[in-house]
């Protein structure tokens, strides 16, 4: 039986990031073409080229360089330089010279090539343009139907004109008082205010203009159509009134009063 | 109808890839948009020259534009494939020499779907931080082989090493690599 003289795992990992000598490179691509052992280690080494590749920072491309190669893939480039790199490396590509007879069929078969391929990428770029106008054209005819389909119903004869305005606003509770701070006599008429629940009721109160806490001035329920009044409540004399406000309080009243202050007004004008 | 919205376009890859297939410029924008400073970036580094790097990125998407069946699915990430593609064809330039063996047979790459940019910016971001902790004799020696291109031999010359110590170096430093990776 032969021995057969496997690739060490040191180099397959050379060879894997192409650290190897061309000539070793070519020994070991020799080996693998004929020993399934060493490619399936060659393969268990899982992208250790791309892990380091990747460590590498990230760069912001060229100004350009996006619509540079946008503008090669519109263009369909099928080039045979950079675009396939089988043969040679695209950027070492040098000149020949050769003798001018030799290169006048070729030369003129490659003007018909050239030619061709310029009338194939005419050709293309018309096709393009055309399926562009299509969809412009498609997209224009759509809004134009849509158009004359709004002024028909705005021009129809018997067409129904119909104005929608808002629902009447309930209106807003507001109330009057009239108050003779000498004699310690307000009256209080209050209209519009929202039902409350039975548990509850609304309560007057007098702000005194001297800072003092709020005076209770009356407690009062709106009828069905939220009215309701109060008349010479029992309340000192002589307090000089900042404002007047109403709040809804638990049945029986407040000491103090519980906001929100549905109404409120200040006094214009009299004592 | 021309799509612009990148939103439109698959996350994954493969489904990229099929659209390129079927001659959508758009996807192909799309592709190039996802690894084009990936595999600009990598040449750079190799080559060191703007101009050439972009020749080599023009190349590749070029290249991918034309045969996207080239790449194989199955045998590992979009990105590893790119990234490969544009360290070797860097380094035959660098080198002046014919393209190097198909990327195929050395690139296995299981690294996640690297589509999104998220997964692809963290998983750049910890083979750096990998390819930081190696011990600096054993990164210097992979990013001579790696990013300029030497052999194990030009490399013991230059930093008057052992042959052995090399490749000791260089295979200690990629086992390092693969299995903190596959962690």
């Amino acid at each position: 039986m032969k021995d057969v003289v496997h690739i060490p795992q040191e180099d397959l990992a050379l060879y894997a990031i192409q650290a190897l000598a061309p000539e070793e490179m070519a020994d070991v691509r020799q080996h693998l073409d004929v020993c399934e052992m060493c490619r399936g280690t060659l393969a268990q080494l899982p992208g250790d080229l791309a892990l380091v590749a990747m460590s590498t920072e990230q760069l912001p491309l060229p100004h350009g360089a996006r619509e540079r190669f946008l503008e090669r893939i519109s263009g369909e480039v099928t080039g045979s330089e950079s675009a396939t790199g089988v043969d040679r490396p695209a950027i070492l590509q040098m000149p020949q010279r050769h003798r001018l007879s030799i290169w006048i069929p070729w030369s003129a078969a490659a003007a018909l090539l050239a030619i061709s391929a310029g009338l194939g990428i005419q050709l293309h770029f018309t096709d393009q343009a055309l399926q562009q106008q299509t969809i412009l054209s498609e997209n224009e005819a759509a809004e134009s139907a849509r158009a004359r389909q709004v002024l028909d119903v705005l021009t129809a004869r018997n067409a129904q004109h119909v104005l929608l305005t808002a629902s009447p606003a309930r209106a807003l509770p507001s109330a009057r008082a009239v108050y003779l701070p000498s004699r310690g006599a307000l009256i209080l008429e209050a209209v519009n205010l929202a039902p409350i629940a039975g548990d509850k009721t609304y309560e007057l109160w007098i702000i005194p203009a001297n800072g003092k806490p709020p005076i209770p001035a009356g407690l009062f329920h709106p009828d069905a159509a939220g009215n309701a009044s109060v008349v010479l409540p029992d309340i000192p004399k002589n307090v000089e009134a900042k404002a007047f406000g109403v709040t809804i309080e638990n049945t029986g009243g407040s000491s103090t009063p519980t906001l929100p202050i549905v109404i409120s007004g200040a006094p214009t004008a009299g004592e | 109808m021309v799509r612009r919205d990148s939103e439109q376009f698959p996350d994954g890859d493969d489904a990229l890839l099929l659209l390129v297939q079927a001659r959508d410029q758009c996807a192909m924008a799309q592709l190039f948009d996802r690894y084009g400073s990936l595999v600009y970036s990598i040449a750079f580094r190799v080559l060191k020259d703007s101009a050439s790097a972009e020749d080599v990125m023009q190349e590749i998407f070029i290249r991918v534009w034309e045969n996207p069946q080239a790449y194989v699915s199955g045998r590992g990430s979009l990105a590893a494939w790119l990234a490969v593609m544009a360290r070797n064809r860097a380094v035959d330039i660098l080198r002046r020499r014919k393209p190097a063996d198909p990327v195929e047979e050395v690139v296995l790459a299981a690294l996640g779907n690297l589509a999104a940019d998220a997964e692809r910016n963290i998983m750049f971001e910890r083979i750096r931080g990998l390819l930081g902790q190696l011990p600096n004799d054993q990164r210097y020696s992979v990013e001579l082989a790696f990013f300029e291109g030497l052999t194990h031999s030009e490399i013991a010359e230059r930093t008057n090493v052992p042959l052995g110590t090399v490749k000791t170096r260089i295979r200690t430093a990629l086992l390092f690599l693969r299995e903190a990776v596959q962690v």
